[in-house]
């Protein structure tokens, strides 16, 4: 009978998950949302008092994922993807750069458990409003440390598709906003408006920045004293600048944020310790064992620094090697 | 000691300093910069700028766009959006930054740094720092933004893509193969 309580009590305790446990649900509904979700919007991106806005589609049918993000105004541009290749086309430079979205099958690309980010940032039910004349859900995620940036996320009530996202610094500091000021969800999307508008012509440039992925212990390099909650997520050798050998690509993240770790030969040349901010994005460049580490980033630049400076040679050294 | 007071600087470790109100170490952080320049080849700022933009902190907090930004310093920033970043140095106050503008067309692309100017507490005002990442810089630094982009996530676990960024490419950024 005690036992039979026991099962029962439980029973009401699993339907009645803490609060905590409620924004871990809707954070779980948005990351499905992305993926099993047609829609099709208009967003306007804003960071330092700059905002760009594009038209976003996406559709997910028996062959994948498709997506395609066309610039309104700004620098014009259209992204293409199909599961885990991204092309970008830029029509004034009459350029396609052909990458590889980040999807794949990486040792431990399935970064954190939506528990596991409860570790590092503080998970709660946030206001709720309208976004795009939708019904949302706020999300708030602050962090636990000074190695990553807060965030606010809206998720569309009915369907669990995030309609606004914010990072901040500290409460009252947005960092940047990525919102839809339109959108329409449901299968109702027309699988046309997934389809490039642009065509490669002959007299178009194409840069295959692909690169080859390599396990981890072929890097020839390690990674010590990552931020508490960062695992690395992807390691390629790719090429990065024009007339440069190419640079070993690292990639970490925290379940929210991520950090890539360019890894080139130096060859000679001494870079002194550089930090730059790049609207949300941080920089930090410093020399290691005669190779340059650039470590860029939308976490706070001491976060950086702690990443690129914990890059250690593994013995044999290979790394920056064509 | 200058030269560790910079770093430190630099590395957010001094809290609560007045490095740039020391004549000397605004001097030498003035030099680390044009060293920086030199180095790669960037296009010199006047050596007072700095000066200009301590004065400037006496007024009322104030966006410093240098005469060559006509359409940057046409766009005022959305009132609940910040109108600074945070920089290199977690220095309490006062924060000057300049960086590049990264997304403008290039027949937009300020050719001057942009500074935007915020300050705390009055108090405060005399704390300073200054980084800059000059237009010259881009095309290598966008050439690391766009592959960071595309291989890491915005907000991961929401689906959001890191290209929902806008970040403006130039040709030849990424080598060919």
């Amino acid at each position: 009978m005690r036992s039979l309580c026991f099962v029962a009590l439980m029973g009401v305790v699993g339907m009645s998950p803490a609060f905590a446990g409620d924004a871990l649900t809707w954070l779980h509904r948005m990351n499905q949302a992305s993926r099993s979700t047609n829609f099709a919007g208009v967003y306007v991106y804003e960071s330092g008092g700059r905002s760009e806005s594009a038209r976003i589609t996406h559709v997910t049918d028996g062959s994948g994922q498709q997506e395609r993000l066309e610039s309104l105004d700004g620098a014009q541009r259209e992204v293409i993807r199909f599961n885990d290749e991204v092309k970008t086309f830029l029509p004034s430079e009459r350029l396609v750069v052909i990458d590889r979205a980040a999807t794949g099958s990486f040792p431990g690309r399935l970064v954190a458990t939506m528990g596991g980010l409860s570790d590092f940032y503080v998970i709660r039910m946030g206001e709720t409003g309208k976004v795009a004349s939708r019904d949302a859900q706020a999300i708030r995620l602050e962090p636990r440390d000074d190695m990553r940036y807060g965030h606010e996320l809206w998720a569309d009530v009915g369907t669990g598709l995030l309609l606004k996202a914010r990072m901040l610094k500290s409460s009252a500091e947005v960092i940047e906003q990525f919102a839809y000021s339109e959108i329409q969800i449901g299968p109702q999307v027309d699988r046309e408006r997934v389809k490039a508008r642009y065509s490669r012509g002959s007299d178009w440039k194409v840069i295959n920045a692909r690169g080859v992925d390599l396990r981890p212990e072929d890097a020839g390099w390690a990674f010590n004293g990552l931020p508490p909650g960062f695992r690395q997520i992807s390691l390629s050798r790719r090429p990065i600048r024009k007339d440069a050998p190419e640079a070993l690509h690292a990639v970490f993240s925290d379940g929210l944020a991520s950090v890539s770790v360019f890894i080139e030969p130096g060859g000679g040349r001494s870079v002194p310790p550089t930090h730059n901010l790049l609207g949300p994005v941080s920089m930090y460049r410093s020399t290691r064992a005669d190779a340059v580490v650039t470590a860029v980033g939308e976490v706070p630049p001491v976060a950086l620094k702690r990443i690129a400076e914990g890059v250690t040679p593994a013995n044999p050294p290979v790394a920056g090697k064509n | 000691m200058t030269n560790e007071r910079i770093s430190a600087w630099l590395d957010g470790e001094l809290q609560g300093g007045t490095v740039a109100a020391d004549a000397a170490t605004r001097e030498a952080c003035e030099a680390w910069w044009l060293i920086g320049d030199v180095m790669r080849r960037e296009k010199l700022l006047s050596p007072d700028f700095s000066l200009r933009v301590m004065q400037a902190l006496e007024n009322e907090p104030t966006v410093l766009a240098p005469r060559s930004a006509p359409v940057v310093a046409a766009e005022r920033p959305a009132a609940n959006m910040p109108r600074w970043m945070p920089v290199a140095a977690a220095v309490s106050g006062v924060v000057v930054v300049a960086w590049a503008m990264l997304g403008t067309r290039p027949d937009q692309r300020p050719a001057a740094e942009v500074a935007v100017v915020a300050k705390a507490a009055p108090a405060e005002r005399n704390v300073l720092a200054l980084v800059r990442a000059p237009a010259q810089q881009d095309d290598e630094t966008r050439a690391y933004l766009l592959a960071h982009q595309a291989n890491g996530r915005g907000v991961q676990m929401a689906g959001v893509s890191g290209y929902v960024r806008p970040v403006s490419f130039d040709q030849g950024l990424v080598a060919s193969r």
